[in-house]
This record gives structure tokens, sequence and C-alpha cells, in this order.
């Protein structure tokens, strides 16, 4: 039988880009609450590793609880104040104007509500709509319907930014 | 619109590593195990640490009442049993919330965790007006409902003291009660925005 430490460890390993990347655009860039917020995250997938039972692949599961998770930031924050935008998602790494796109669009995601910012990042990182269905909990129609209004919200951010 | 996507699909991808390497650290297995188990402590600390303060005072009045303050007037019965039935009562509320409260669960889909949230938080809304009220008002009326007796036993000064450090406390008491109502009032409000925004 696999030891849970190993399976968290193959867990955290896997999808410890994923959720920072999910966590730094719900936080609008400031990557030191990212890195806190992902560490929940984990906390809160170490603690409900017990209760995983198949009915999902992992990474659905820890989706699930990423959401979850940065929803709940909101309401465990006393201090709900936004990172100023213009340092949204700064990643200096990236060649000049991959940066510049890469903070433009982090940019316009943070103006996005929270549960539509949550759910762009899914559809960004190229979940299947099945599977946001199933993280979200609303029916699949109803989920392409919110897509649709959330692209057509984030393509107005971002022509407005231009 | 499709192909915009693509691209913004892209620079998302290609950010991606980017994000992971900007973190200055990264939190290794074992120290978020660590912290796991220390959070799932504080939490059941948090969630029975009310029931065990209650049941402890509920026990020190009852024993109080049997072994130093035995007392022989209906009044005074009357009073105790105000007295231990509220923080019973008070009690019994607690142990639900706990319930409510377990039954949101992280790892459940966003409009689950949300519904359950939510049932929790409107719990708690009910349970702080009038119901919180009475059992505060029917703990009051039996301490004072023990004033007559308790004059036959002990000097006058030291009924006044005693009676005003119950007032203190109930200040100090309902002024905690109050912040802790506001908060959970903001919490029911972010919930109910995070459930119109999934519907």
């Amino acid at each position: 039988m696999i030891q849970p430490r190993s399976i968290f460890e193959t867990l955290h390993n896997s999808y410890h880009a994923m959720v920072l990347q999910m966590c730094t655009g719900f936080v609008n860039g400031d990557k030191d609450v990212a890195a806190d917020l992902s560490q929940e995250v984990f906390i809160n997938v170490w603690n409900a590793l017990p209760t995983f039972r198949n009915e999902s692949s992992h990474k659905t599961w820890i989706y699930r609880i990423a959401v979850n998770t940065c929803l709940q930031y909101i309401r465990k924050s006393k201090n709900k104040s936004r990172v100023p935008i213009e340092h949204a998602g700064s990643v200096h790494d990236q060649t000049g104007h991959e940066e510049e796109r890469a903070n433009e669009l982090m940019k316009a995601i943070g103006q996005l509500e929270n549960v539509d910012r949550l759910v762009i990042m899914m559809v960004l990182d190229q979940l299947e709509y099945e599977e946001i269905a199933r993280v979200i909990g609303i029916s699949e129609n109803n989920l392409r319907v919110k897509i649709h209004r959330i692209k057509q919200k984030l393509k107005t951010l971002l022509n407005h930014g231009e | 619109m499709e192909n915009e996507m693509d691209d913004l699909k892209e620079i998302w991808k290609s950010a991606k590593s980017n994000v992971t390497q900007a973190a200055q650290t990264t939190v290794s297995t074992e120290t978020l195990i660590r912290q796991a188990e220390s959070k799932k402590r504080q939490a059941l600390l948090a969630h029975y640490g009310t029931i065990g303060v209650l049941s402890a005072v509920a026990v020190m009045l009852v024993l109080c009442f049997i072994f130093f303050f035995p007392f022989r007037h209906l009044l005074s019965r009357t009073g105790v049993a105000l007295m231990i039935g509220g923080l019973i009562v008070r009690i019994g509320i607690e142990i639900f919330s706990v319930i409510k409260s377990n039954k949101v669960k992280v790892s459940d889909s966003t409009a689950q965790a949300t519904d359950d949230t939510l049932a929790f938080y409107q719990f708690r809304k009910k349970i702080h007006g009038p119901v919180t009220l009475t059992i505060v008002l029917l703990y009051i009326i039996g301490f004072y409902m023990l004033s007559p007796e308790f004059s036959l036993h002990i000097p006058l000064y030291l009924l006044v003291i005693f009676d005003g450090i119950f007032v203190v406390a109930g200040v100090i008491l309902t002024w905690v009660i109050r912040r802790s109502i506001k908060k959970e009032l903001e919490d029911l409000r972010e919930v109910v925005a995070i459930r119109k925004q999934l519907f």
C-alpha cells in the first residue's frame, strides 16, 4: 500500500506550479500572499487526503481544494485590499514582450469577480469543461454560458489595457 | 475569440514555470505536513474550545451549588436552574454548530461547499438573535434570583461586589459576543456574494 506521505509528495511536486499560478492570479500577483495561499491549499490537501475516493482525478480534486481555499481566503483575510495592479504577476524571467503580455493577462484576470477569476484560470490551464463543471458544482451548460461571459469580459479588459 | 483564447492559454502556460521560479521559497512536504497537523489541532481546539469552557463553567456551577452554596429557597433553586439550564442549552447549540461546520468540506465542489458554509452561517445568524438574547437574559435573571438567599449568608458589601463583578463580566461578554456576531455576519455576506457569482 502506498503511504499517504509519498502520495502527498507526488501531488505536491506535480501540482505545486499549477496551484501557485492559480493563487498568484487570485491575489492579483502578490507573490508572498500567493505562496502562503498555495501552502494553505496543500495543508488542506494533506488533511483531506484520507477522504480522497478516486471519484475524480487528483488534478480535479486539487483544483476543488484550491478554489475553495482561495474563496475561504477572502473571509479569513482581514486585509482585503488588493495589490496595486501595476505589480500584478510581474514575471521577470520572461522576455520583455512575453513578460508584458503575461502581466497584462494577470492584470485583466485580477479585475474579474472572485469566482470568474478562478474559472477563467482553469480554462487557461486547459482543464476540460466537464472537469471545471465538476470542480465548481454547476451544470456544463451553465458553465459554458458563464465562460462565454467571462471571456467577453476578459477580452474587453485586455483591449482596454492596450 | 477562440484564437485569442488560444494565445492567452499559451501565455498562461509559459508564465507558469516563471511563476514557480519567481517563488522565493518552496516549502518542503515535511514542513507542510507538520503545519497541516498543527492546523488540525488548532481547528479541533477552536471547534471544541467553547464547548469545553462552557461545560467547565456548568460543572463548576453545579459543584459550587452542591458543596459550597446549597440553596434551599425555591426562588434560589429556580435561579440555579435558569443559570445552568441556559448554559446547557448554549452547549447544545455549540455542539450543533460544530456538526454544521464539520459538514463544510474543502474537497467538495465549490457550490456544495458554499451551500454548506451558507447553511452554517444562517444557523449562526438565527442563534445570534433572540436565542442568544434569551439565554443571556435567563442567566442574568437566574443570578439575581440567588441574591436574596445569598444575602442571608454573606455581608452586604460582598453581595454588592459579587453583583458588580457580574455586571462587569456581563458587559465584557456582551462586547465579545457582539464582535463575533459582527464578524460572522460579514462572513455571511461574503458567502452570499460568492453564491451569487456561482449561479
